[in-house]
């Protein structure tokens, strides 16, 4: 593995305590997986969402999930680019070293790093049909996202805050984009189930990322494998997804609006 | 359910003065309220509305300005009958209380990028105050020009504004429907002005405020800005402390794991700090490894926790030789707006006593490890080192808690660590202005006084360590 030079090294190998307390750790595990089961498939958990609390980026987000999942999005533009041509949306997410439950992750590493460039990519494909690009030719949008803590749903709620920075920021969207995570049980009959925590998406056998543009009615990104079923149990999930969106669609609009109206009301600087 | 309270509070509003402090006339200018040309006191009258005759021979009193639509009564002089210059006694701190911009006609959002403080607060929930403040600052009905008080809207006390100041504006519906709640509608020439002079001649800009001791945002030279802290937010980390200084957000998570000890000390465990500036804090950080200032900055943490032995790195081994402690201190920083390392020290700090490590024992038959997720002990922290970074402006001036605009500004910087007894751990001046042994003397009074204050803050919120 290359040294990574620019940061403080530690030990070359280090394992999480948690390994070493393998044995009652599983005991606890399969406690959760029972009381799992009891919870209603349907139920959204409560949703955070807060814009404009960053003062050095043009808009910003943060949504924090009822599971625990942090996320934190600033989001700038237009800002001129070299190329030609429609405007771009540049999206970068990161995971805070802390934000994992087992291991500390290594920032520098190319899992890490390959991993993080899939969630950007599959960001961007969400949040492109939402903005108006076509009004900012030769223009780069920036959208930046941060997670700080993963509580399952990690890429769901970094969808929403994406979206929601991107207003803040006033960059011309058609819609903001919603997304909302489902993950289904190893358990031979189990159905589909929304916003799943962490330890549920860990067992999953099969995980599904949908983005939503509820006011349009438009799937902007559909991300997901595993083994699902028949496509009618695909089907199903898609529209629990779609259902889930819906509902979180007015918290995001109200945190929006009453960033504006802060905003307003706070003393020019 | 709000685990990151502090993060989502309002970020901290800039009272900036959108008009200058400008230099005292070089001679008395006639005030607005008589025609030009005519002499002295006498000639006007009381500032009364237009139409009502005053002594006789005063002009009638013009518009009193842009926007006042009903006549007013001139508002009762409260000051004593002397100079109405007699409200300059005032101190600057209520003036800066009372200060809010006037129009709020193209407010750049963040631009001024100073961190507010509590005054900027308290001038936003009490209007009435800025109000009477105003009423009373307005010349009563002196007309010669002298350097009346500054109203609503005017930066520190002393230097008088260009242009004379308007009574006070009883807020009203403006035409774009939004409610001027006490704020001074002037013909926006003064705000453009200033905000021009700002972006032309910052420096300039700054050296006016610097020369009434204090700053753009109102605060004095050796004030802090306000700061928070909100501890045990991120429950995947074994200890983590978000810090607020003012705009500048500083998040600390710390996990713990097990490792071999190096063999040439195997007897010591390891701490890891590693600072990132990632692209969402500042607009000059690019995504990718991190830059120079992280390194330097994580380079600096470690000098700290290794000078000020805050943790005593043979605390962290568990069997000599075999086993020892990691701390993995991951320091990010989410909004960057100046005084990168107090803020980072400080939620350093606040990690580590935040910090619950399970119980490890090795098992003598096997040789194993064995971990108990259900017991869990504090960290032992030895020493609470607290940093205090100062700003050196034209050589001599020293600030603290600079901004980053005011870092942009600066000469030099320095940042001084003391810890509890009042004793020196570390004094970091890379490069700059030189400073006498006095100035350096004045930063390390000061710097203790800091510490007193943090540690205020720390035994509040965590009492236990």
């Amino acid at each position: 593995m290359p040294l990574d030079h620019r940061r403080l090294r530690g030990p070359e190998e280090s394992q999480p305590p948690t390994l070493w307390a393998a044995a009652a750790a599983e005991d606890e595990e399969d406690e959760e997986g029972a009381g799992a089961a009891a919870r209603d498939p349907c139920a959204l958990r409560p949703l955070f969402a807060r814009a404009g609390l960053l003062s050095q980026a043009q808009g910003s987000a943060y949504v924090e999930l009822g599971s625990g999942t942090k996320v934190l999005c600033a989001a700038w533009g237009p800002r001129e680019a070299a190329e030609p041509g429609p405007g771009r949306l540049i999206c970068e997410f990161r995971r805070a070293p802390f934000a994992g439950r087992g291991a500390r992750g290594r920032p520098g590493a190319a899992a890490e790093r390959e991993a993080e460039r899939e969630a950007a990519a599959a960001l961007r494909e969400a949040l492109e049909p939402a903005v108006r690009l076509g009004r900012y030719p030769r223009a780069r949008l920036a959208v930046s996202a941060l997670l700080l803590q993963d509580g399952g749903s990690a890429l769901a709620a970094a969808v929403s805050a994406a979206a929601l920075a991107l207003a803040d920021a006033g960059v011309e969207m058609y819609d903001l984009a919603v997304g909302c995570a489902l993950c289904r049980p190893p358990a031979p009959a189990a159905s589909w189930m929304l916003q799943p925590a962490e330890p549920e998406e860990r067992r999953a056998a099969a995980r599904l990322t949908l983005a939503l543009l509820p006011a349009l009615n438009q799937v902007s990104a559909v991300l997901g494998g595993g083994r699902g079923g028949p496509p009618e149990d695909w089907a199903q999930a898609l529209r629990l997804g779609l259902d889930g969106c819906h509902r979180q669609y007015p918290v995001l609009r109200q945190s929006l609006l009453r960033a504006a109206q802060r905003r307003r009301s706070t003393p020019p600087s | 359910m709000l685990c990151l309270g502090a993060l989502c509070q309002v970020r901290h509003p800039t009272p900036c003065r959108n008009t200058l402090p400008a230099q005292p006339p070089a001679q008395a200018q006639p005030c607005r309220l008589c025609r030009p040309g005519r002499a002295g006191p006498a000639a006007c009258g009381t500032a009364g509305p237009p139409g009502r005759a005053g002594t006789p021979g005063s002009a009638p009193a013009p518009r009193l300005g842009a926007g006042i639509e009903r006549p007013r009564p001139p508002p009762p002089p409260r000051s004593p009958p002397g100079p109405p210059c007699a409200a300059l006694t005032r101190t600057r701190r209520k003036a800066a209380r009372a200060a809010s911009a006037s129009a709020a006609a193209g407010r750049d959002r963040g631009s001024d990028g100073s961190g507010g403080s509590a005054i900027a607060r308290g001038s936003r929930g009490a209007p009435a105050r800025r109000d009477s403040d105003a009423e009373a600052a307005a010349p009563p009905a002196r007309c010669r020009w002298e350097p009346p008080a500054p109203p609503s809207g005017q930066g520190p006390a002393a230097p008088p504004p260009l242009w004379p100041p308007l009574p006070p504006v009883r807020p009203r519906r403006l035409p774009g429907g939004q409610a001027a709640r006490g704020r001074h509608i002037r013909g926006g020439d003064g705000t453009a002005m200033a905000a021009a002079f700002k972006t032309v001649e910052p420096l300039e800009y700054y050296r006016r405020f610097l020369k009434e001791n204090c700053r753009p945002d109102g605060r004095e030279l050796g004030e802090f800005r306000t700061t928070t802290v909100n501890i045990g937010s991120i429950t995947t980390a074994d200890g983590s402390a978000l810090v607020k200084l003012g705009n500048t957000t500083v998040i600390c998570g710390i996990k713990a794991e097990l490792a071999a000890p190096a063999v040439d000390s195997a007897n010591k465990g390891y701490i890891v700090p590693n600072v990132e500036l990632p692209s969402l804090c500042a607009e000059r950080f690019r995504s990718g490894p991190p830059g120079e200032e992280a390194q330097a900055a994580s380079q600096y943490i470690a000098d700290v926790i290794e000078n000020s032995q805050m943790i005593v790195k043979e605390d962290l081994c568990i069997a000599n030789g075999k086993l020892a402690w990691v701390l993995y201190c991951d320091i990010i920083c989410l909004d960057y707006d100046g005084n990168l390392l107090d803020a980072s020290v400080f939620a350093l700090l606040a990690a580590l006593k935040n910090v619950q490590l399970p119980l490890v024992t090795i098992n003598e038959e096997t040789g194993l490890s064995e971990v108990n997720l259900k017991q869990k002990n504090p960290l032992i922290i030895r020493k609470h080192p607290v940093a205090t970074s100062f700003a050196v402006f034209d050589d001599t001036l020293l600030i603290v808690d600079p901004t980053a605009e005011e870092e942009d500004l600066a000469t030099g910087t320095v940042t001084i660590v003391t810890d509890e007894e009042g004793r020196l751990c570390s004094v970091h001046k890379p490069g700059g202005s030189p400073l006498t042994g006095a100035k350096l003397q004045d930063c390390i009074t000061r710097a203790i006084t800091r510490h007193k204050e943090v540690k205020k803050l720390i035994d509040k919120w965590l009492p236990e360590c």
